[in-house]
């Protein structure tokens, strides 16, 4: 399951990128070469910036490349780390449900009828990139519950093997 | 009420940070609950997801991730290989010729990805091994590595700058660009004295001297990679295109580069990109946090509330600057360079103006500062990776930095003061 | 009731700078209008561009997050195509028609009043002058001499088609970096009042600018529909009577500030030339037609607009 969410963000945010790519080089061919500038190229790269940041950041998020300050945490011992993940977790938790579900469901109700000034698509699929990120977030923040439960009970179980491996 | 908020927020951020929350979401609740205590729930949250939207919605943003991109596609590129030698040429004769060949390497190689931590790997990577067996103390070459690794962060193209641009409130960032040359070369010039004082002291060797054949053909081996420099920067100020699209086109570019030399293959396409996918997100998402505590700040008047606080201490600008200068580098001790941009521009950039610095010399001087936190301990990536590449630890690399962290200071001061260091060529060159 | 004593205290955003005149003119209405309230009603003003930008503050007044924001009547065109009458180009024909349909066009109000269930509606009008094209150092006199100039323009529909119609290449472009794209020529032209070019320096690097005047746009207040409906009948006529002085004072102190920048644009070398507008009026009439063509309340506007004209 996680294996295909996983392919499809990452095929998604991929061919956003190299469509930005290709469509700012074409923004300045039209305007440069061809004497006659593209009129809808700029919404679209700021548009596509908004979605890959959005879905790129749930899949950060799901990789916890996301950048902490983890010096303090670290020295903590093991188990009390581990509870800090549980804590940690429930935080990111918090925000994803209030910020990315509720507030991106509202943002995106309250641009009902607007559309974008140059495609003219409605402003509510940009806001929808909120509530898509929310979702994949919330499934990325159980895989990290479950893989916290995981860890809590390997190291119950081996204690000395693991502080081999990880002194 | 301003400082209320500016507590509130002060303690639910550190308190997050500490907790090892990421940065970004810790901005975001810590902006969220300030709010809560003056808007109600709803209407919070609302401010805050759609902040997150609009706070991306730029089109100087962009230029972000296309020069993430760029600089992922070059450090697989062995692009880094080919400018070291380059720069071997042209120092090779001076005593501790690797350790200039390093800082100069870093110099290109940083200016073109951007990146401290690529410079540090990439340059120190290749470098490191081969002045080890040129008898250098790991620890000399280590320092050298790191001391320089940052100039790429002032050096144009900079994603940092762009950044700054943005928060500033439009600065051009074409000026900011052109303004980076000077700073980042005095910069590596002072890594270059004090390498070259330890260096001739020790007797460590010259390079073997190339001949003329072998110094041009490294030349025109490094022509392309060196191009990127020229289309960037000469597609500018020719006017060909915006400094945004000049990313998009760099990537194009580098993407050409890298088939040409065959150093990336087809199949590792989407692994290269996926890395940029990701660098993109973690900094954009911090793009669009700081933009919800920017927002939340602003509301309860926050900002006013600390510049005057500042101007309570002294209006004499030498003074306010320095006392700019030791704050901003105590922030780039333990701070991303990204986050603090976004965080403290807002909040600086009206103390300066308001005594007539011009942004752009501000812009410069910020990022300098935050540039040198990344090589500074407790935490900082170039730090980081330049002692692991060298195998050392970083107590190990942090006393033989003590004399490059002491006239890159200087160099810092000079940029604060002398405003015509950043400012003569933007004035010189967009005309 | 708040900390200052007033039972309500209403939040103005706009994108603009403390020393435009826009600002001294909402500073004024809120002053008038805490006045007129018998203090009862407090505002707290927020410049430039602190709590977002035009879009964004539009969607904050809607949702009821801010009270009030000023924004251009352009950028309401993408919440509710009504207002995109204001940006037609030679839709006002001069200075005084423009005042005249501001100040007395019953379509205007019922356009102000259009976005009620939408979430706000706009109290207010202030002059923002008219818009004319500048370029490097080309005066541009009929459609013919801008064949293939690229011309910068917002990026709006109605913008769009007309550079398109005037006979330039409309390029959308954000504004921040209008200034280095006409230095270095990425662009040759832009399109905005005078203040353009010294607020944001553009005479620097563009010295002439042609009054062709194709657009009147005005700058709006807008505000929430809650915020409004909460207020006594008594307030809302407080502020009704604050805007409509504020408005009518701004006339005079945005005229001064016109004179100013024209003064200042000249000592940066800037030269200003008076045409003969008819071939590029006569360029946007399909324009007014298609507009007509849309609905009968836009025909019925249009006219309404034009029964001003003298
Ligand atoms: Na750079
Ligand atoms: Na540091």
């Amino acid at each position: 399951m996680r294996k295909i969410v996983d392919r499809i963000t990452a095929f998604l945010t991929c061919s956003l990128m190299v469509a930005m790519v290709l469509v700012a080089c074409w923004q300045v061919f039209t305007r440069f070469v061809l004497n006659s500038p593209s009129t809808v190229t700029e919404e679209f790269l700021r548009y596509a910036l908004v979605w890959l940041t959005m879905l790129g950041a749930a899949y950060t998020y799901g990789l916890k490349k996301h950048l902490a300050i983890v010096f303090v945490a670290r020295k903590l011992p093991e188990k009390i780390q581990r509870i800090l993940d549980f804590v940690v977790e429930a935080i990111i938790i918090v925000f994803i449900v209030s910020v990315l579900l509720f507030g991106g469901t509202q943002t995106y109700r309250s641009a009902m009828g607007q559309v974008s000034s140059a495609l003219g698509m409605p402003m509510q699929y940009l806001y929808l990139s909120v509530v898509v990120a929310g979702v994949l977030f919330i499934f990325y923040a159980f895989i990290h519950i479950f893989e916290t439960i995981n860890k809590i009970k390997q190291t119950d179980l081996q204690p000395k093997a693991r502080e081999q491996i990880n002194p | 009420m301003a400082l209320q908020a500016g507590l509130i927020l002060a303690v639910v951020f550190t308190l997050l940070l500490i907790l090892s929350v990421p940065i970004s979401f810790s901005i975001v609740i810590a902006s969220l609950v300030t709010a809560l205590f003056i808007l109600p729930p709803d209407l919070a949250v609302f401010m805050a997801s759609q902040t997150l939207v609009t706070g991306l919605d730029s089109f100087t943003l962009l230029a972000v991730p296309f020069f993430i991109l760029a600089g992922v596609l070059m450090n697989n590129g062995g692009i880094a290989e080919r400018l070291v030698n380059f720069a071997k040429v042209l120092v090779g004769r001076a005593p501790g010729a690797l350790a200039h060949t390093n800082v100069l390497g870093n110099t290109l190689f940083g200016s073109l990805s951007g990146s401290a931590v690529a410079a540090a790997a990439a340059v120190g990577g290749v470098l490191g091994p081969l002045q080890k067996k040129d008898g250098y103390d790991p620890r000399y070459s280590a320092a050298v590595n790191i001391a320089s690794a940052p100039i790429g962060l002032i050096v144009p193209p900079s994603g940092t700058l762009i950044i700054y641009s943005l928060v500033s409130g439009g600065t051009s960032v074409a000026a900011l660009f052109v303004a980076g040359y000077l700073p980042g070369l005095l910069w590596a010039i002072a890594c270059m004295v004090v390498a070259y004082t330890i260096a001739k002291r020790r007797n460590y060797p010259v390079t073997e001297r190339v001949s003329l054949k072998v110094a041009f053909k490294t030349f025109i081996e490094t022509i392309p990679s060196l191009m990127l420099i020229v289309i960037v920067i000469g597609g500018i100020l020719a006017g060909i295109f915006t400094a945004t699209e000049a990313a998009a086109v760099a990537v194009a570019y580098t993407f050409l580069l890298t088939l040409a030399y065959r150093t990336v293959k087809i199949k590792e396409f989407p692994k290269v990109l996926m890395e940029a996918v990701e660098l993109t997100s973690i900094v954009m998402m911090l793009v669009a946090a700081s933009a919800v505590m920017s927002w939340v700040m602003a509301f309860t008047g926050i900002p006013g509330a600390i510049s005057g606080f500042i101007l309570g201490i002294s209006d004499n600008p030498i003074v306010l600057l320095l006392l700019l200068n030791v704050f901003l580098l105590l922030i780039g001790t333990f701070m991303d360079i990204t986050p603090a941009v976004l965080i403290f521009t807002p909040i600086f950039l009206p103390i300066v103006t308001g005594f007539g610095m011009d942004p752009v010399h501000f812009g410069i001087m910020l990022v300098m500062n935050l540039s040198i936190g990344t090589i500074t301990p407790p935490v900082g990536n170039a730090l980081f990776v330049g002692s692991s590449v060298a195998r050392l630890n970083m107590e190990e690399v942090t006393k033989p930095l003590l004399p490059f962290y002491a006239v890159i200071i200087l160099v810092l001061m000079l940029v604060t003061y002398i405003p015509a260091i950043s400012l003569m060529l933007p004035n010189l060159l967009l005309e | 009731a708040g900390e200052d004593g007033h039972s309500t205290t209403l939040r103005i955003a706009h994108s603009l700078a403390e020393d435009h005149p826009i600002h001294q003119s909402i500073t004024q209405f809120a002053d008038l209008a805490h006045d007129n309230s018998d203090g009862a009603i407090g505002f707290e003003v927020y410049p430039n561009g602190q709590l977002g930008q035009e879009r964004g503050t539009i969607e904050m007044v809607k949702s009821g997050l801010i009270d009030m924001a000023k924004v251009s009547a352009s950028g309401l065109e993408s919440f509710s195509s009504s207002y995109s009458i204001f940006s037609l180009p030679y839709v006002f024909q001069s200075k005084e028609h423009y005042y005249e349909v501001m100040n007395n066009s019953e379509a205007v109000q019922e356009i102000f009043q259009s976005t009620r269930d939408d979430g706000f509606i706009v109290i207010n009008w202030y002059d923002g002058g008219q818009r004319s094209i500048y370029t490097a150092d080309k005066k541009v006199e009929s459609p013919a001499d801008m064949n293939g100039m690229k011309i910068r323009v917002q990026e709006s529909p109605t913008s769009i088609a007309m550079i398109k119609a005037m006979g330039g290449a409309p390029t959308p472009m954000s504004f921040g970096e209008v200034y280095t794209s006409l230095q270095q020529g990425v662009i040759d032209g832009a399109e905005s009042n005078e203040t353009a070019l010294t607020n944001s320096k553009h005479g620097e690097v563009s010295k002439a600018y042609t009054y062709t005047e194709h657009q009147y746009v005005p700058d709006l207040l807008i505000i929430s529909t809650n915020t409004w409906d909460s207020l006594s009948t008594e307030q809302q006529q407080a502020l009704k009577d604050a805007a409509a002085i504020s408005s009518e004072s701004h006339i005079d102190v945005w005229a001064e500030a016109i004179d100013q920048a024209i003064l200042e644009a000249k000592e940066m070398g800037v030269a200003f030339y008076e045409i003969d507008k008819q071939p590029f009026i006569d360029a946007a009439r399909p324009l007014h037609e298609s507009y007509q063509s849309q609905n009968a309340d836009y025909e019925r506007y249009f006219k309404d607009f034009q029964s001003y004209a003298n």
